[in-house]
Order: C-alpha cells, then structure tokens, then sequence
C-alpha cells in the first residue's frame, strides 16, 4: 500500500472505529464466579451455629428412607476447587447459593488455597472428636493445604486458622483418605511414588512420619477377555442379539516405562487402594491396614493400557430376577476415552483381574465401553432404592405405572461417564426396573408390570439406552438404486420402480449371516432384501451407497513412469487397491476371475501440452453422449504399498496406447482408482470397509478368503454381499446390465438414542467436564464443566439438569 | 464515547468528534499526498509476530529475536521487522538485580541496520532453514516480504545492493508477479499466516506456503539457498480453504499441511493441504493440492480453531469453541471414518490466539497465549496437565521460546511491548512460579494513542 493509501486508510479507519463505538450500548456484564472448577468434595455443616461449624458427613442424611430433606439446621455443602484463581469456592447445595467470602471486594471471593490446586479430600467424622478437615494438593506450589473445614464458613472479619502447607517437592494429581480417616495419601506422579501422611488429631498432617511408598513397574499381560455367564440383561426384540465372545488378549500398551498415578480409589470391600496408571497399563494395589496405612504392593490389574480414572461398583446380582449381589466390577478409563472393565467378583481366582469381553466381535473394541466421544472422567451411582434384596417398589403394586420405571429413571447401580463433547453418558450395571419394562410389546408375555416401550435393550456394560423403544434398527424408507442421479425405490419384494435398473435379490435368512444380523428392509414378513446389524450398540446409524464401478481411491499428484503409474507414498493396499494379480484371490461365487481395478485420470492437461501436442485434446474432450469428460482408464494389473500400480500397455477401451497418454500428461496429474465389475460399498462414517493385506509389499487378500465374505467393501451382482454392517444382493439381469456410477443407497436408522445428559446449552465457550461425583445423601449427580465454569446438579430419578451453579 | 440516538442523525457531541479526528488526522500530517510518518526507530508498534532465530551450531543460544511490529492503528507509513540481540538483552536483564525489569528502550538490543521498514499488518513469520532471511507476508500491499539477514551480525537488508535497514524495496516484495507459467496467479491480498519447510532432496531451498483468510493458499519456492539474490517464486494458488483460515501447521510425519478456520460454521473440521513436488528442473510444475477435511467431532463443539501444532503423531488443535488445547493422536483411527481422534482436552482462558511447542528440560510444554484472558498457559505436552499460568500480560499474542535460555518471549499486543518469561523453573526441579522478568518497551494502552 502506499503512502498516501495509508493515509487514507487511517482516516477511514479512525472515523469508522469512532462511529462505531458512539453507536454501541453498554453491556452489562455479571461477574462470573467459578474460573476452572475442578475437584470436589462434600462437607456438612451445621448452619444454627454462628459461624457454621462442619460435622460428621453422616449427620447431613435424610430423616426418613427415600427422602432427600436433611435434619433441620444441617446443610450440605460443596467445596470446589477453581484451578486457576487457586481457590476453593462453597457452594450451599439446600439454598443453591455460592458463598461470597467476602462482600466488600467486588465479585466472588473465595478460600485461598495453593496454586493449581488439582484435588481435595474431607474427612467424613468417622473419629469422636477430630475435626472434619479438608486437604487441598496443589500441582502449583507442589504442596498440600490442610484445613479445618468449619473455616470455609468463617466471616471474612474473622482471623482464619493457619491452615499447614506441607510441602512434597513435586506435584501431586490426586488425593484419597483411608477408610478410617488415619491417613492421607498423595499421588506424586513425577516421582513414581504415592506419599503416606499420618493424620494427627488436630487433623494436621504428620510430617514427621510421612513415608514415600515407590510404585512398581512390573507389567503383566493381560488376559483374554472372557464374556460373563451368565449375562445380565434384558432384551425384548424379534431376534435375540448375539452375546459377547471371547477376544483375543489386548497387547499391553505402555506411554512410558516408570509409574505416573494419576487416579486413587479406595476399594472398601478389600480394603485396598487401587491406584491408576497414567503411563503403565495396569492399576496397582495396595492393602490397607489399620496402624500402618498400606502394606505392600499387591499384584496390579492388567488392563492393557494406560489408566487415567476409576470407578468401583458394589456388589450387584448376576441376572435381572436376582436377589444374590455376588458380582462387582471396576472401571477403569483409559487414554483413549474408552473404559475396560475388569470383573472382581472372584480376586483370588484371578489376581491380576479378568478382563470381560463385553461386545460381540464386529463391535469396535470387544473389552472396551466406548461413546460418541472420548469420556474424561468416572464415578459410580448407586441409588438408594438398589438393594436387590428388597422388592422393587417400582415394579409392583399402586406404583406400578409406565412413567415410574421408565429409561430416564435410575434405580440401581450406573456407571457415569463425562464425554468432551460435553455430555454425561450412563451405564447400565443394575437396573432394578429392568424386569418391568418391555410390557408393551416383546416381553408382555414375561412381565405384568405396565410401561411404555415394547423394544427393550438393557446389557451390563453397555450405555444406557434413553428413550422407549417401539421399532428395532432398520432401513428408513426404502432402498433406491439410481441411474443418471434419478433415484427409482425398491419395492418390498426387491423390484426396482424401473426395469432400467437392477433390483435387490431375497437372502434366506439374516441371522447367519453375522452376529445380531437383523432384517432391515421391508419391517414385514416379507423376505429380507437388506439385513443388518440389529445390535443397538454395535450398529451405526448412517448411509450407505454402493457405487457401481465407484471411486476406491483419489490421488492428487501421480505421474507415468514406464509401465507403471507413481503416486509418491500412497499405500495403495491399505487404501484397498486390487490389482489383476491380486484379485485373483476373490472369492466372489461367480464364474472367472474377479477383474481387477482401473486407474482414471481426472486431471487437467498441462498448459503446454496442446502446443506442443494438440492430438492430447482428444483425452479430455466431452462424450457428445453421455456429455461428460471421457474416460482415460488403464487396467491396474498389481499395486503396491510404495505408491506403485502397474497399469496395462493400453487404455481399457483400446483407443490409446500408455505411452501416449503418457506423453499428453508429463507432469503430476489428478486420478482415481476406481473398481472393475463390481459395486464399492461404502458408509458415511464407516468408510470403505477393507479386508486385504499386502504381503511383500503386493496388494493381495488374504487366503483362503471366506467365501462371499471379506470381500471387504467390493459387491458383486448376482452373489450376495455381507459385510460386518449390512448384507443386500443386487441382481443384475443379462439384459440391462449395471453402468458406472449406478448407485444403490439405503439410510440404517431406528438406532435408539442413548441416554445423556448435555451440558452445552448456554454455554457460550464450550463445554469441558471434568468431574464427577453422585452424592448419595441427595440421590443427585454432580458435573464439573471447567469450559462453561459451572457446577450442573443433575436429577438421576428422571434425568435432567437441575441446576447451574457459576 | 458519547452515545448517538438510535436512527437518528449524529448528534452535536457525536459530530464533534468526527471533526476532531479529521483535524487530528490532519494535524499529524496525514495529507493524502505526502508520505506519512516514518516509524520510531526501536519502538514496538502493536507487535504481532515473534521468532527466534535458528542457533549458529547445535546447542548454542540464539543470538537473535525478530519482532514484527504490525503498525496497527497505521500511525505510520508502515510497520517493522526489528532483529534484537538476545545477549545483549540478557545482560539488560541480568542488570536489574533480579526483580521485574521495565528495559524501556528496545533500542538499546537494537544496533544500526537491525531494523527495516515493511508494510503493515502482518500475517505472520517465518525464518528460512539457514537463518539468513525472514519472510512475512502483509495485508497492507498483499505480498509476500523477504528480508535478508546476516546470520552474525543481525542486519537485516531489504533493499537493492543489500544495503541495511530502510524500506523494503519492490524487489523484495513479492506474489504480485505472474509465474513463468501459464497459470496467471498472483498471491491474495489477506495472508493471516506463513509457513516455511525445507525442500527434501533432490531440491535445494526451502517452500513457503501463505494462508489467506478468504481460504486460498500459495505456494513460494525460495532457493537454491547458496544463491545470492534469488527471490522467492510464487509457484500455485489454491483455493477452497475454509474461510477466515488462520492457522497452519506442517505435519511431518505425512508431509501434509494442515489448516484451521476461525469460523463458526457448522461444520468443526481441518483441511489439509499438500504440495505436489514435480520436476526440479521446471518448479512451476509443482502445486497445491486439497488433501481432504477430516471432522473434529467429539467437543463442543470444535468450531473457531486459531493455530495448531505438531509433535510426531500428536496434533495440538488450539480451539476457542471450548476454550482449549485439543491433543489428537494421529497414530489411531477415531471413532468414524474421517473423525479426528481426541486423546484430551485441556481447557485454557478466554481469547486463546497461539500455540508454540518448546522442549525445557527435557519436556515439551505447550505454551498458550489467552488474548482476552490475559495470561499464557504452559502446558505439559506429554500429560496435558497445566504447568503454570502466567499472569500479568495486557493482549498476549505470540510466543517463542528460547529453549538453550529457557525464556519465553510474549507479544503483547494491546500493550506494544514484548514481554519475557522465565522458564527456569520448568527445568531445576523448583516449585516456583513462572513469572514475567521483563518488559521490553514502554506499555502504551490504546487510548493513548492520537
């Protein structure tokens, strides 16, 4: 810009930023109180005292069973931590009011604690006489804050207790007490070590005799997951759904080669501590005892990978009628987002753990509770009516009605999961209204309670399924197969609305053709023209299209060089090239050999070319036909992982040589490898579907191939095509013969809605939750969110958020 | 600021001040026919772009900072590229006796010839492989800069007979020419940011791809590097960016370009760029090429994603929609064909506008400038654990680190000064605070300014 342009542009710009601003209105902003919450932790106080004074956690329980209203005068409070103001925030939790500690300074003021604090600890009063205290471990001034609790209700005026800060010279990540308040303990991660303080009976921290507790970096492999027999679940459907097989053992994956623990649990039934692993994939143990806090390492869970939080179930019965509560799992979420689970129940059979293959084998990880999105932390409900013992008051009687039992209902023990996509996700461990549900349709024979859904699923392990249920997961509409972007419907006996194009061939029957495989299309008793996976779980809702000679790979710089065709480092294997070579080994139950694929170019001419070369122009002219670009396409006679196809001597209809077409394209040049005589099937989140390996670099398949089966994403007419998704056959009569870009499409839906919790209305900078933690007093669920700042209190007897608290 | 009427003409007050700011802007020579203001020598003028330069031999201390000032309220005929000498600014702060230091004049790490006149509104850095010139692209003139530097003395030469300092002359501006080929490009005229990756073999020089906010690229070839007086060639443009495209990152795993958007629009996805190297003989064969657009499902909710970051197989997604460092492991599928996958996020302040990588004692540590939240997060790479939050900042922008000092150079922007941090404590083992030692310049809040 010159000079003067500047000037211009000054002026411009002065007058437009003053015209601007003499045109806004003031806003009014409300000071926001939390900044990064983080860790919590749940005092009770007793609020007839003047100051509020903290008392054993017991005396904040309900007057009566099944109620939430608390004793006259005692409230039950919240501390939570703001990570990164380093303070501790109250939150009145019977009033929903965040206490100001102090009101001559404009906007929240909170308790001082150390910077970044990541943790805190309260002890519950288990011990006549020792004060309820709160440790606070800060990752910034690498310490621990100890306070007595009845301080956080102190008056601003009032000098506050000098709270100790005991220094650890390194930064912790969690916090736990032991089971009879004796000691603390503290995950130092960066030292490998956990840090055990006695507690005195002032409730400071005993320095004196704290001892670091190395942990050990021995990683077993993990055993094969088995499933669990019998199997806690219910189902009302048409065709039952496969169970969980056996897996191979997961290959234990480590980020490091020294303990970090990051997670701590105190497992009360055994009396230990279990710790998380954040770089070893296990989680350690360690008994606890009553004079000297824990005992040795005992041998850790393999889980196969690095553990970042935990969560510990009571004990629940085996099957829905059960009244035995015999079985008891741990959770643990790894760095994946996913959660393994490893079955308890029996220690001494199993002392590294049994993992528990929850999934059937198409699923994405059989060992693995997987959601929408990566989860970033656990806790565990187990509400007050769970006792299994007793009968279910939900099922029987005056209460038996369709809304008091239904999805959003949480009676029993469920696993909680905080997603970063901002929602809380359950987790079916004990439904104790599962025996009531399914009443209006699948189960009415088996059940005389009333509710609302005639399709049920309910599976330990498994996310809880939100919404009642009428239909089962199927083709929505009806299949099309287009021709010229017109679509024409098949009908449900598998005729297309047009003789122009093929139709769909009956299959004899879904269930062997995969596991939960279920009829799609038509929802009547017709034969089958679609199956699909049935398995709520295990299915995806999306669209497929299955294109008819349709584009397998794109490349965007390939060049010619001799009989081949270069295209840098693709792996063309991985992408699911066959050359002629290669598919030879299909196996597609139709006479000859499967053809291999074509090589198209796509590409533009170079600039020069048509000077130098004008007869070129005849490679990209238009079809007076068809009125698009011609086709350029070379049999692709072997492909490999370098990037390299062999291409055949000449186009695939004969008009060019390659050396021609080479000579007319000397430079890179756009291109797709599309498929010869068969149909690409491919979803809109799946993908392309593959089921070939390379084997000394060549793309092959692998041998034997199943018969009509790992084809992978390639459909032949005339043979049925099953994948671990969906199986259809297309027919193709003689007659009127399948054309290139021909595409059949059909939409898989009726997938039933998880149930969930989103936290992300209202926010306006995206949520991030971070914690959990049920507080069993209430029967409620409490989500940090560090995004929105906010602490949601969230109904779990008809799930819904209550409240905010920012 | 007096409020006009809705609807109605300006009022008397509102009036007033449109005649005073055109007086003022008269006043301050600002005749459409002359030149303008000349720069302040050794004044930072909302300082943007920051970058250190390479060491001289493995191991040793950079010798140099360059800063681009990006003459934001245009007070002046333009900005500047300053190179200020990081031993000299050492021994400034070594001179304070350890307490926070105001070094007032940056002209004092600034010798004759360290400084040249550029255009203004910068998009951005870079510093070519050798260290012997710095590239930025501006708004102002909708080119591409090149400035040479003498590796060992600093002076900085962007004029005819490599004479230092001054304006930068036509030849060193380049995008607005059209290539030996027949594509007939010239560079758009809204860069946002600048990368710069060496040429692997049999090449010889490096490649510069330019990000424009109206979602085209350009692609620069510079070299061979042993050449004296080689401008950098602009090769290919591309387009079908997402719009307000403003961040960049290379991923040198795959060899592909990726690049952020700051829209909100509905759909939270990356794109990928990749360069076609084709005959080194005949470089305008080579072009940019669209590498697809993998999804960033999984948050809430993705959108308005301001700068990235590689590190092996982890991408670094720096996104204000949350307000967050994003880590993605590229070495793993995720969970639907195309997805992103998320190992975590961490959340950050508000305004979060840059993300650099920088290795201190013998970690990674990500470090992240919250405009609007007035700090800089450090955080651990390998845990995603937040490090420390260093507070103290009016507009932090940019950051570089000097890994061999252990210090962190912050552009604060709404301040014109540049900030420096210590690191130390991320390496002996201390629980002290990190903490600003410095502050070069003299800070200047914008009303201030007339």
């Amino acid at each position: 810009m010159s000079d003067a342009g500047t000037c211009r542009a000054a002026l411009l710009a002065a007058l437009a930023v003053g015209s601007a601003a003499c045109s806004q209105t003031a806003v009014v902003t409300t000071p926001q109180s939390f900044d990064r919450p983080g860790g919590t932790s749940l005092v009770c106080f007793d609020v007839t005292a003047s100051p509020p004074v903290a008392v054993p956690l017991a005396r904040c329980a309900p007057t009566e069973p099944g109620s939430s209203t608390l004793p006259a005068g005692l409230d039950l409070h919240a501390l939570v931590l703001q990570s990164r103001r380093g303070e501790i925030a109250v939150v009145e939790l019977r009033t929903n009011t965040i206490l100001d500690t102090n009101k001559t300074i404009p906007g929240y003021t909170f308790i001082e604690a150390g910077a970044l604090p990541v943790d805190l600890v309260s002890t519950r009063g288990l011990t006549a006489g020792a004060p309820i205290t709160t440790y606070v471990a800060n990752a910034g001034t690498e310490d621990v804050w100890v306070f007595a609790a009845s301080a956080f209700r102190a008056p601003a005026t009032t000098a506050r207790a000098e709270s100790q800060q005991e220094p650890l010279g390194a930064a912790p990540s969690a916090v736990a007490l032991t089971p009879d308040e004796r000691f603390l303990i503290v995950a130092l991660p960066t030292l490998g070590v956990l840090r055990q303080f006695p507690i005195l009976a002032d409730g400071h921290l005993d320095h004196a005799s704290a001892r670091d507790i190395p942990l050990a970096a021995d990683v077993p492999e993990p055993l094969a997951p088995e499933p669990e027999t019998p199997l806690y679940h219910r189902e009302c459907t048409t065709a039952a759904l496969a169970l969980p097989t056996s897996a191979p053992a997961r290959e234990a994956r480590s980020d490091g080669t020294a303990p970090y623990p990051v997670a701590l649990l105190i497992d009360e039934e055994a009396h230990e501590l279990l710790v998380g692993d954040a770089a070893l994939p296990i989680v350690h143990r360690f008994g606890i005892d009553a004079l000297a806090g824990l005992g040795a390492e005992a041998p850790p869970l393999a889980i196969g990978t690095p553990v970042h939080d935990l969560a510990l179930t009571p004990r629940v019965p085996s099957t829905v009628d059960g009244t035995v509560a015999d079985r008891r799992y741990l959770y643990a979420l790894d760095d994946t987002g996913a959660v393994a689970v490893m079955d308890l129940s029996d220690s001494a059979a199993f002392p590294n753990g049994q993992p528990l293959s929850i999934e059937i084998p198409t699923a994405r990880a059989q060992d693995r509770i997987t959601f929408a999105a990566p989860a970033t932390s656990l806790t565990m409900i187990a509400s007050r009516d769970y006792d299994p013992a007793s009968p279910n008051p939900f099922c029987v009687g005056e209460n038996l009605t369709p809304e008091s039992n239904g999805p959003a209902r949480l009676h029993g023990v469920f696993l909680v999961a905080s997603l970063t996509d901002g929602t809380v996700r359950f987790v079916d461990v004990y439904d104790r209204d599962a025996a009531c549900r399914g009443s209006a349709g699948l189960c009415s024979e088996t059940t005389t309670a009333a509710s609302n859904d005639s399709v049920v699923y309910i599976r330990r392990h498994r996310p809880r399924i939100g919404v009642t249920v009428s239909t089962e997961v199927g083709v929505i509409g009806s299949p099309t197969l287009s021709v010229a972007a017109v679509p024409y419907a098949i009908g449900e006996d598998g005729q297309a609305a047009s003789s122009s194009v093929p139709d769909l061939a009956p299959l004899t029957d879904c269930a062997p053709l995969g596991p939960s495989f279920v009829q799609a299309y038509p929802r009547t008793d017709a034969a089958a023209l679609v199956c699909a996976v049935g398995d709520p779980w295990a299915a995806t809702q999306e669209r497929w299209v299955a294109t008819y000679e349709g584009t397998i790979f794109s490349g965007a710089a390939g060049r010619f060089d001799g009989p081949s065709f270069i295209a840098g480092e693709t792996d063309f294997c991985r992408a699911g090239v066959l050359g002629t070579v290669g598919a030879a080994g299909l196996v597609t139950g139709l006479p000859g050999v499967a053809q291999g694929d074509q090589l198209v170019l796509t590409g533009d001419l170079p600039p020069g070319t048509l000077h130098s070369h004008p007869d070129c122009a005849s490679l990209v002219a238009t079809d007076p036909a068809t009125t698009a670009r011609v086709v350029v396409a070379f049999e692709v006679v072997d492909a490999d992982a370098a990037g390299v196809l062999t291409i055949g001597p000449t186009t695939l209809d004969g008009a060019y040589t390659r050396d021609f077409v080479a000579t007319c394209f000397p430079e890179l040049v756009t291109f797709d490898v599309r498929s010869r005589g068969s149909w690409v099937v491919r979803g809109a989140y799946s993908g392309l579907v593959r089921a070939q390996a390379s084997a000394l670099g060549s793309c092959r398949v692998p041998t034997p191939a199943p018969e009509n089966v790992g084809l992978g994403f390639r459909a032949y007419s005339n043979t049925p095509f099953v994948s671990r998704a969906l199986a259809f056959q297309i027919t193709e009569d003689p007659a009127v013969p399948a054309t290139r870009g021909m595409t059949l499409t059909l939409d898989l839906g009726g997938l039933p809605a998880g149930l969930g919790i989103d936290l992300t209305p209202g926010s306006l900078s995206g949520s991030i939750p971070v914690e959990l933690f049920y507080s069993s007093v209430e029967n409620k669920l409490y989500a940090v969110d560090a995004g929105r700042a906010a602490l949601a209190r969230i109904s779990i007897d008809n799930v819904s958020t209550e409240r905010f608290f920012q | 600021m007096m409020k006009a009427r809705r609807g109605s003409a300006l009022s008397a007050p509102t009036a007033l001040l449109a005649a005073s700011l055109l007086s003022g802007g008269l006043l301050t020579g600002c005749f459409l026919d002359t030149s303008g203001v000349e720069p302040k020598s050794g004044e930072f003028n909302f300082p943007t772009s920051i970058a250190i330069a390479p060491p001289r031999a493995p191991g040793e201390a950079p010798a140099f900072l360059y800063v681009v000032n990006s003459n934001f309220d245009l007070r002046y005929n333009g900005g500047t590229v300053m190179a200020l000498d990081l031993e000299a600014l050492e021994a400034g702060i070594a001179g304070c006796g350890g307490g926070p230091c105001q070094l007032h004049t940056p002209s004092r790490f600034l010798a004759a010839g360290h400084e040249v006149v550029t255009g203004s509104y910068a998009g951005g850095m870079a510093v070519s492989t050798d260290g012997t010139r710095l590239y930025a692209p501006f708004r102002s003139d909708g080119t591409l800069t090149f400035i040479d530097v003498d590796p060992v003395t600093g002076e900085l030469s962007c004029q005819a007979g490599g004479a230092k300092g001054g304006h930068c002359d036509d030849f060193h501006r380049r995008g607005d020419e059209t290539v030996a080929s027949q594509r007939g490009e010239s560079m758009p005229g809204d860069p946002s940011r600048v990368l710069l990756r060496p040429l692997p073999a049999p090449w010889d020089g490096d490649f510069l791809v330019v990000l424009d906010r109206s979602g085209k690229a350009s692609l620069f070839f510079d070299g061979p590097a042993s050449a004296a007086n080689v401008a950098p060639k602009l090769i290919d443009v591309v387009d079908g960016l997402p719009a307000n495209a403003v961040g960049l990152a290379y991923d040198a795993v795959e060899g592909i370009t990726y690049v952020s958007s700051a829209n909100t629009s509905p759909t939270a996805r990356l794109a990928r760029l990749g360069v076609a190297l084709d005959d080194p003989t005949v470089p305008e064969r080579s072009y940019l090429f669209r590498a697809g657009e993998p999804r960033l499902t999984g948050l809430d909710d993705g959108l308005d994603v301001r700068d990235l970051a590689f590190s092996g197989n982890s991408l670094y997604v720096l996104s204000r929609r949350p307000q967050a460092v994003v880590t993605i492991d590229l070495a793993r599928a995720g969970l639907s064909s195309g997805d992103l996958p998320i190992d975590r996020v961490t959340g950050v302040d508000y305004g979060a506008s840059r993300l650099a990588l920088a290795t201190i004692g013998g970690r990674q540590f990500l470090f992240v400038t919250c405009y609007d939240g007035r700090s800089l997060f450090v955080i651990d790479a390998q845990t995603g654990a937040v490090a420390d939050v260093v507070r103290g900042f009016s507009g932090p922008f940019e950051v570089a680190v000097d890994e061999v000092r252990e210090r962190a150079f912050v552009t604060d922007f709404r301040s014109s000064v540049v900030r420096v941090v210590d690191l130390a404590p991320l390496s002996n083992g201390t629980s002290d605070p990190l903490s600003i030692i410095a502050t070069i310049g003299i800070p200047r809040a914008p009303s201030e300014l007339n």
